[in-house]
């Protein structure tokens, strides 16, 4: 057996306690990070979207629609809801909470917002929409198909939203690092909408989107 | 533990693969964009709700110009305001008042609840109360005084505005028993009373300036706040036009009216009356003037003959021998051969109006001066004729039922005005604040304007408002004047009340401008119409008899069925205003397109304006009601009501100003300007930013004058100096202009507020401390254009 020598012993400890401070660190930087940079909330209805659109039958712009002026409507007021919600349709549970806390106490649904832009960026659902004719599902993923509202993932320090589509993506914040493209939508950055724009060969000018 | 070589080696190859370790994942770089991204959303930086947005039509309350506005609303709340395209008047066009009158609504100043004063008018400490003990206080000090018998000495100081709010102020205080509805002075005082003169009617001169070839300003702010900004900048846009306008601004300074102008004629300071009867000279005597016209509709032309036999000279006599261009130049300093040319000017392109007032009308010389000028539109023939000079037009609204009055009431409208208007000393005047004395007031009503700050007789104000035994202030923002009140009853501000501007200043057409609420109030505020409808019911007996109502809302729509009754006019919609642009009228008449009351109300709310595009003013008989029936160059009210001997007494003649005292080598002239709001009311934080570093530097004002009366005085730019006059002094800073004209010192109106938010307060001087207001004998108004005074260095 070869003997190796008291020096050489030192070197190998040293660059195993080198390598063991990369692993534990860069484990730390892929994984523990994320998971402490990202928070999941419930949004406070359970709301089905496949129910009111397959089941129910209402198109999606009962409730998501342009006002005469292009701008997007967003998420519904209360006062859309309740149209059909001013009393209690159904037993489920989700119903009676809605219907107990909101409506009868004609209090607004503090809906968690996904895809919120921050000021200093103007953008027009109409722009994308109806002159571009872009897809919702492009940028908001297949929302319209969830059953119960997708978990909201934020970030702490941003506030940006995201959501993860894929039920099996067990650490979040990691899933939002590994695979931003293939089963996250979220709040876009600049380089989302500057490669989109690049791509279908639309202006990337500062001024396209920082009024 | 002893750290040795070794245990600090294997520390730092733990830590350095560590750190190659965490730069290598992702973290660090999401981190920093993170960072990045955080700065985006920072929580402390207001973000504006979401909502559903919107566009209403509405009408710009912040002064009586009456410009029609469009509202953008997210959600309930308001965010922008744009000019109403359809708005007869302005037609798009506003001026920045209107633009950040939302400051206004949303502003730091606003009272949100009934207040009571617990300390003392220096120094006063609120006390929030609820509506009901309010309005039982004003209802008890009102019984207490009538108790007394003495309703007469309630009094309320109101702003200038036609609306159907002063007209129940006016009809509260009648059947309370008082005929002291003040209303703070403005441009139009002084103009009515020319016209009241020369014409003999009762009203305001409205001015065709849409169908004028020519505007001869006479030291009026065209641009900067005379009559309707967006209507006046309308015409100044004319003068780029296909068919253009010419706008001649005859001014001592080179102002923003003067610059835009086609022609400035720099003048002496306080002669452009004089100038205006040089140019009356040419046109006599080169008879360029409407013959026709005077021959027959006017009197004191020619020399005349009394009944007692009696001779005296005429205008045309007295004109030509006393104001040939080259006495003139030596008046005003305006060349003879100038004086020629402005006259020829003049006649060559009618139709053209003369128009006075100098500033947004109030500053003004003396009574012959706006005499003078309107006598131009008399020599002309322009007067009741497209693009000249009309009396303004009634809207035809229901008007108000009798007043019931009581015992006490009867009594104490019997009684004479306190502030003098009307009386044997000021027959042609309807409101003087300035004659008004505290010690013969037992209650004092303020009601939206501020004449403790605004009242160019301050001295007056002062007093009233610290000896004035009980002040109630129905405000919407804690101005100077509510700060010194006993109660106070807040307001809504125009975008959330009731209201309406029954007429618009210096336009020719008949319009009603109608306001309702465009949002829920935001405090425990109400309407004034409301509050005055709430007191009297407290009241009962008679006064409760005259206000039927149950809110403002119900008044106006009671009125506006007159409207309806006519038949006429239309409503400025988007689509009768497109027909009307194509020179075809409206489709049908006003009972044809909306066939009920109820459709037509609907339709005013929606564009909340009427108007008469064919103005339907009637014979000229019905402008010239003067003892002669006929206008007056020779002004035989005046004559009857002063027994002046002189003829030139009766007739438009120069006075100079006395603008000489010893010690004082300068003149202070007061400077109106478009951003600063100078009559009371609070200039929007928006516009006090636009204020440039040579006007407003930190809290300190710049006054400007010329670099050759800086030289003689050994000042430089940016001096801290004293500005004295015989009433006061200030200290300000020095701007030097070459636009200034020598020896006068310009002091900007509208700063140097004690009360209002932290944007406003303690911003430079208030220009009325040095200002001394004189009266003018005639009217009775201030006169307050101009100063004596002296600059000494700091």
């Amino acid at each position: 057996m070869r003997v190796i020598s008291q020096k050489r012993m030192n070197s190998a400890i040293m660059v195993a306690i080198f390598l063991a401070g990369f692993v534990v660190f860069h484990f730390i930087g892929r994984y523990f990070v994320p998971m402490l940079a990202y928070t999941r909330h419930e949004q406070p209805v359970d709301f089905s979207h496949v129910f009111h659109g397959n089941d129910v039958d209402m198109s999606c712009e009962t409730c998501h629609f342009f006002y005469e002026d292009g701008s997007w409507s967003g998420i519904p007021t209360l006062d859309v809801c309740m149209n059909c919600h001013s009393e209690q349709l159904g037993e489920s549970e989700a119903e009676k909470v809605f219907v107990t806390e909101y409506v009868q106490k004609n209090r607004e649904v503090q809906w968690e917002l996904y895809f919120r832009q921050p000021q200093c960026v103007s953008f027009s659902h109409s722009s994308h929409v109806k002159e571009a004719k872009l897809a919702c599902e492009t940028c908001h993923g297949p929302q319209g198909l969830s059953r119960h509202p997708t978990k909201y993932i934020v970030n702490r320090i941003t506030k940006y939203s995201y959501v993860v589509y894929d039920s099996a993506s067990s650490t979040i914040g990691s899933a939002l690092v590994r695979s931003p493209e293939e089963n996250v939508w979220g709040t876009m950055g600049m380089d989302e909408c500057a490669k989109c724009h690049r791509a279908r060969g639309v202006s990337t000018a500062c001024f396209i989107c920082h009024k | 533990m002893k750290v040795d070589r070794r245990i600090f080696l294997k520390t730092l190859a733990f830590a350095g693969g560590g750190s190659l370790g965490f730069l290598s994942s992702p973290a660090p770089w999401h981190i920093v964009r993170d960072l990045a991204r955080w700065t985006q959303n920072w929580p402390w930086v207001p973000v504006p709700p979401h909502g559903q947005p919107a566009y209403e039509k509405a009408i710009c309350m912040m002064c009586d110009g009456g410009c029609g506005i469009k509202v953008r609303k997210v959600g309930p709340r308001m965010v922008r305001i744009d000019g109403d395209k359809d708005h007869p008047l302005n037609r798009g066009l506003i001026c920045p008042h209107g633009t950040a009158a939302l400051q206004t609504v949303y502003g730091p100043s606003r009272i949100r609840q009934p207040l009571k004063r617990t300390g003392t008018r220096e120094k006063p400490d609120w006390k929030p109360v609820s509506w009901e003990q309010a309005i039982g206080e004003v209802a008890a000090k009102i019984q207490e005084i009538r108790a007394a018998g003495e309703s007469h000495r309630i009094v309320c100081i109101t702003n200038n505005c036609e609306s159907t709010v002063n007209q129940l102020l006016e009809r509260f205080l009648q059947a309370v028993g008082s005929k002291n509805l003040v209303r703070m002075n403005s441009g139009r005082d002084v103009r009515n009373v020319a016209l009241k003169l020369m014409q003999g009617v009762d009203g305001d001169m409205a001015y065709d300036i849409e169908n004028a070839k020519l505007i001869a300003s006479f030291g009026c702010s065209l641009l900067e706040g005379w009559g309707t900004w967006g209507r006046l900048y309308r015409s100044y846009a004319r003068t780029f036009a296909d068919n253009p306008v010419q706008i001649i601004q005859v001014e001592p300074n080179l102002s923003i009216t003067a610059s835009k102008a086609t022609q400035w004629v720099p003048i002496k300071p306080g002669t452009e009356g004089a100038l205006a009867l040089g140019i009356a000279h040419v046109l006599i005597r080169e008879r360029l003037h409407d013959e026709d016209f005077v021959e027959k509709h006017c009197f004191g032309f020619e020399d005349w003959e009394d009944s007692s036999g009696k001779g005296h000279s005429g205008f045309k006599s007295h004109v030509l021998a006393q104001y040939a261009p080259q006495a003139v130049e030596r008046i005003t300093t305006v060349p003879a051969k100038e004086i020629e040319k402005l006259a020829f000017k003049f006649a060559e392109n009618m139709p053209a109006v003369a128009v006075g007032g100098k500033g947004d009308g109030q500053l003004f010389t003396n009574v012959y001066e706006l005499m003078a000028i309107h006598s131009l539109n008399a020599l002309m023939g322009n007067i009741n004729k497209t693009g000249g000079v009309f009396v303004k037009p009634e809207v035809p609204l229901t008007p108000l039922p009798p007043v019931v009055m009581d015992e006490e009431a009867a009594r104490g409208y019997a009684v004479d005005r306190l502030d003098g208007a009307g009386s044997a000393a000021h027959p042609f005047s309807k409101s003087l604040p300035g004659n008004l004395k505290a010690d013969e007031i037992r209650m004092l009503f303020v009601h939206d304007s501020n004449p403790y700050y605004a009242m160019p007789e301050q001295n007056t104000a002062h007093e009233l408002f610290e000896k004035a035994p009980f002040i109630v202030a129905l405000s919407c923002c804690m101005n100077e004047s509510a700060a010194r009140a006993d109660l106070i009853l807040p307001l809504n501000t125009g975008l959330e009340k009731w209201d309406d501007q029954i007429v618009a200043p210096d336009s020719p057409h008949p319009i009603y401008n109608l306001s309702r609420p465009l949002v829920e109030p935001l405090y425990d505020n109400k309407d004034a119409g409301g509050v005055l409808i709430e007191i009297a019911k407290t009241l009962g007996g008679t006064i409760a008899e005259s206000f039927p109502w149950a809110s403002m809302g119900e008044v106006l729509e009671m009125r506006v069925q007159g409207i309806h009754e006519t038949g006429r006019g239309m409503i400025a919609s988007p689509d009768a205003m497109a027909m009307l642009d194509r020179g075809l009228g409206p489709e049908g008449s006003l009972s044809q397109q909306y066939p009920s009351f109820a459709s037509l109300w609907k339709k005013l709310l929606e564009d909340n304006c009427w108007f008469d595009p064919e103005p339907h003013h009637g014979p000229l008989q019905k402008a010239l009601l003067t003892p002669s029936k006929k206008f007056e160059f020779y002004s035989q009210r005046l004559k009857d009501a002063f027994g002046f001997e002189e003829d030139a007494a009766c007739m438009p003649h120069y006075e100079e100003a006395s603008l000489n005292k010893d010690g004082f080598d300068l003149v202070i002239m007061a400077e109106d300007t478009l951003t600063m709001a100078d009559d009371g009311k609070d200039t929007p934080p928006f516009l006090m930013k636009q204020l440039s570093d040579n006007v407003l530097k930190g809290n300190e004002l710049f006054v400007r004058i010329n670099p050759i009366t800086a030289l003689y005085h050994d000042l430089e730019e940016g001096d801290r100096v004293i500005v004295e006059s015989p009433r006061g002094k200030v200290e300000v800073r020095l701007h030097l202009f070459e636009g200034v004209r020598e020896g006068v010192v310009l002091i900007p109106l509208g700063f140097g507020h004690s009360a209002y938010d932290e944007f406003l307060r303690d911003k430079g001087v208030n220009a009325n401390e040095v200002l001394e207001a004189k009266t003018d004998t005639i009217t009775g108004l201030p006169i307050w254009w101009a100063t004596p005074g002296k600059i000494t260095k700091v």
